[in-house]
């Protein structure tokens, strides 16, 4: 049984369609990334998902009850990380963990490990007001998910924080999915894209792409490139004679050069062919799979 | 307790917990909500002249007049409203310190009066001010008003002197009548004709003579009856008939019964001798009593108002502002998301907020009746009472106006409302029976409404704590009514539960 399915979800600001027919169906033990530029109806999605906004059409369901006649004891297994976290400024970082602990009935007795996790152990007693945006982000997580909840909508988690740490949390976060979480979060970081079970793609409020992240560069249409090594002398020469041969689909990335080509392993071995027919010798020849980023742009473009 | 009522209560001590430790981390803000209100009452009790507003007074009129030496005599009278600063014949230039405000008023006093009341008609005495301030006017019709009459009283008293003086000669004129009478019995008992019929011609000229101005003393005399006036007249009258109805016949004089109204009008005489005329003038002086125990200065008059108006504005504020606050960093939505009910968090905010504003009324009604002497006549339960009714009221108003108001320009200016509601409809500033129904009604929806008027009856009436029990009734409903508006406006809008 999913934990959320909203169906057909529309919402217009004054003239602004922020969200247009937008479904989405979410099980437990999942990850779903919503991923768009700025302003595409990432946040909006979520608000009307968790019950913040209502839509002007669709529905929302989330353990299979309308998200507007939950009961208190469905609401307790949610959980939201806003894009700003909202914070007490005048609580400490452990007080404000401890806060939503209680408001949710808990125990305080796991602050400590759940501080430990976001790496803030150290800062518990540091005031909010005086904790740096990373440290509140950290700060927003941590209460976020000490309710231990099966449902976490989170917005944006990683905006703002250092590689390391996104990594801790997107660990965190699976491990969360292993216990049996599911998690809609939004990110403008596309790689981040890679470490979800679903990928969906919002721009100006439409989906533009729903799927896995290996099938995104299937349906973006985007092809492997071939990357070849050569001697940094033969450089021009080699790009010169492959750009002959590949109509333009070569270009210098570096010391290599790079090739656009649908069937990459054919392309590998004409370039071979044509490169060693002018006597240049290859020190390296790789096909690379198109990157989250080339994939995005693609799919962004393709729509425009 | 049920589970249902447990998880409710958990929830609402959590997030009062969370609005004082917000609070507590900012002393600033408890300073200024307990001391700010007491400095500004403070400097009003310091700083306001509890003394009556003369107005400095330049009096025109023609030179070579008796007015400018009367202006000395009266002034005394009138120093309450009016400080004579000159007597001038230039209007112009009296209207010039008035437009400078070297001066309040201007009264211009009329020429030649003798003619005009000898013409059958009053003279006219001009007030000239320059005050746009409605109280103030008030005041100066009402000064104006006063010194007219004590210039008219003055008038009757010169009157009432000359009239007495009249009287005086009257006397004289009746202890003539004592040897005429004597003469008139002497010349019956001689069988002496024509000296009766004298003495009787003599005796009636006297009467005729004493006459007018003995009807005018009557008359100016207020008698104790209108019967004593009506005996004394025609006691004159019968005497006169009774001399007329002998028409010469001296025997048919009967001397008894004229002895007898001749003895009355001596009496009458008398009595109207022995009054003054600046009694007679102004017989009555005002001795007004209140029913309050003690005098209330206009400090004290005005603290329990003052209390009400700003426990109002500080608890409206702290709560509108708190929970638009709350609502603009996103704990509200962290709210809705999670198990916390609507009804757990305003009960939250409402016991934590009260909980401040109340300290700060306490505090502040203390330092009032501690350090600026303001009375506590009445019971401090009932004070108390009426003070924890005001604070949750306009806590769970402040809850209110942020509920259906949703940003913090918003619930600070409806808290400013609210304060201007109070100002104008409370009772605080202008009497409410000057305001017409259904706009006084107006006024029922502040708290501090109620509360201006409990605190003045607890604290300068004395009233015991029954009499403000429906005051602190009043102040729950409108607590009750508002705390429900706000749960169901946040019901509404959210479409949660």
């Amino acid at each position: 049984m999913s934990v959320l399915r909203a169906e057909n979800l529309r919402r217009v600001f004054g003239e602004h369609v922020a969200l247009e027919d937008f479904s989405l169906e979410v099980e437990p033990s999942s990850i779903v990334g919503l991923i768009g530029p700025s302003g595409g109806g990432k946040t909006t999605a979520i608000r009307l998902c968790c019950g913040l906004d209502r839509p002007d059409r669709g529905t929302v369901r989330l353990f299979d009850r309308p998200v507007s006649k939950l009961r208190r004891q469905d609401r307790q297994r949610i959980s939201l990380l806003a894009q700003t976290p909202a914070l007490v400024e005048e609580m400490t970082i452990e007080q404000q963990v401890s806060f939503s602990a209680r408001l949710y009935g808990l125990r305080t007795d796991g602050i400590t490990s759940a501080l430990d996790r976001v790496g803030l152990s150290e800062s518990a007693n540091t005031r909010i007001s005086a904790a740096s945006g990373g440290m509140r982000r950290r700060t927003g997580l941590a209460a976020a998910l000490i309710t231990d909840p099966e449902l976490v909508f989170c917005d944006e988690p990683t905006a703002g924080l250092d590689p390391i740490l996104r990594e801790r949390i997107w660990r965190w976060f699976r491990t969360r999915r292993s216990h049996g979480s599911a998690m809609v979060v939004t990110t403008q970081h596309i790689e981040e894209a890679a470490r979800c079970d679903r990928v969906i793609i919002l721009r100006e409020g439409i989906v533009i792409a729903d799927a896995k992240p290996a099938q995104l560069a299937v349906s973006s249409g985007l092809a492997e490139q071939v990357v070849i090594g050569v001697p940094y002398f033969e450089l021009d020469r080699s790009l010169a004679a492959l750009a002959v041969r590949f109509e333009g689909e070569a270009w210098a990335s570096g010391c290599d050069i790079v090739l656009g080509a649908a069937d990459a392993a054919s392309a590998a071995a004409d370039a071979s062919r044509t490169l060693r027919n002018i006597g240049v010798s290859i020190s390296s020849i790789d096909t690379v799979a198109p990157g989250l980023d080339d994939v995005f742009r693609a799919i962004v473009e393709a729509r425009e | 307790m049920s589970s249902t009522v447990r998880r409710a209560f958990n929830e609402s001590s959590v997030i009062a917990r969370k609005e004082l430790t917000e609070l507590r981390r900012q002393p600033g803000v408890l300073l200024l909500v307990v001391l700010g209100p007491f400095v500004v009452l403070a400097m009003f009790g310091i700083g306001y002249r509890n003394e009556e507003l003369a107005l400095k007074t330049v009096f025109v009129g023609p030179s070579s007049t008796p007015y400018e030496a009367a202006i000395d005599r009266y002034a005394a009278a009138i120093d309450q409203y009016v400080v004579p600063v000159a007597y001038t014949t230039d209007l112009a230039a009296a209207g010039e310190d008035l437009s400078a405000g070297r001066v309040d008023l201007i009264v211009v006093l009329p020429p030649r009066v003798e003619q005009a009341v000898l013409a059958g008609e009053r003279s006219e005495i001009a007030f000239i001010h320059n005050s746009i301030d409605p109280i103030e006017r008030i005041g100066i019709d009402f000064a104006a008003e006063v010194a007219v009459r004590e210039l008219n009283a003055s008038v009757v008293t010169a009157t009432l002197d000359s009239l007495l003086n009249e009287a005086s000669d009257v006397s004289q004129v009746s202890g003539q009548l004592t040897p005429q009478f004597a003469s008139f019995e002497q010349a019956i008992a001689e069988g002496d004709e024509r000296a009766a019929t004298l003495a009787v011609l003599e005796i009636q000229q006297t009467l005729d003579d004493m006459r007018p101005a003995f009807e005018l003393s009557i008359a100016s005399v207020p008698a104790q009856s209108e019967s004593e006036d009506a005996t004394t007249i025609s006691a004159l009258d019968e005497l006169s008939r009774r001399l007329n109805e002998a028409d010469g016949d001296t025997s048919q004089v009967e001397l008894e019964p004229i002895r007898t109204a001749v003895a009355e009008l001596d009496r009458q005489l008398a009595q109207v001798l022995s009054l003054d005329a600046e009694l007679l003038a102004r017989p009555f002086v005002g001795d007004a009593e209140s029913l309050v125990r003690s005098p209330v200065s206009a400090e004290d008059h005005v603290a329990p108002g003052a209390t009400a108006l700003l426990v109002q504005h500080l608890s409206v504020s702290l709560a509108a502002l708190s929970l638009v606050r709350d609502e603009r960093r996103g704990i509200m939505a962290g709210y809705r998301v999670g198990p916390t009910s609507v009804s757990s968090v305003l009960a939250g905010k409402l016991a934590a907020l009260s909980a401040v504003g109340l300290v700060a009324a306490l505090l502040l009604v203390g330092l009032q009746v501690l350090v600026l002497d303001v009375p506590l006549r009445g019971s401090l339960a009932a004070a108390m009472g009426i003070i924890i009714g005001l604070v949750v009221a306009s806590v769970a108003l402040g809850l209110l106006l942020a509920s259906v108001f949703r940003t913090e320009l918003f619930a600070s200016q409806s808290a400013m409302i609210a304060l201007l509601v109070a100002l104008f409809f409370s009772g605080f500033l202008l009497d409410l029976d000057r305001i017409i129904e259904p706009i006084r009604s107006f006024g029922a929806l502040v708290p501090a409404t109620p509360a201006v008027t409990g605190l003045r009856n607890v604290q300068l009436r004395g009233s015991a704590a029954g009499t403000s029990t429906a005051v602190t009734l009043t102040l729950q409903t409108l607590g009750a009514l508002a705390i429900a508006g706000a749960v169901l406006a946040r019901r509404w809008r959210s479409g949660l539960r």
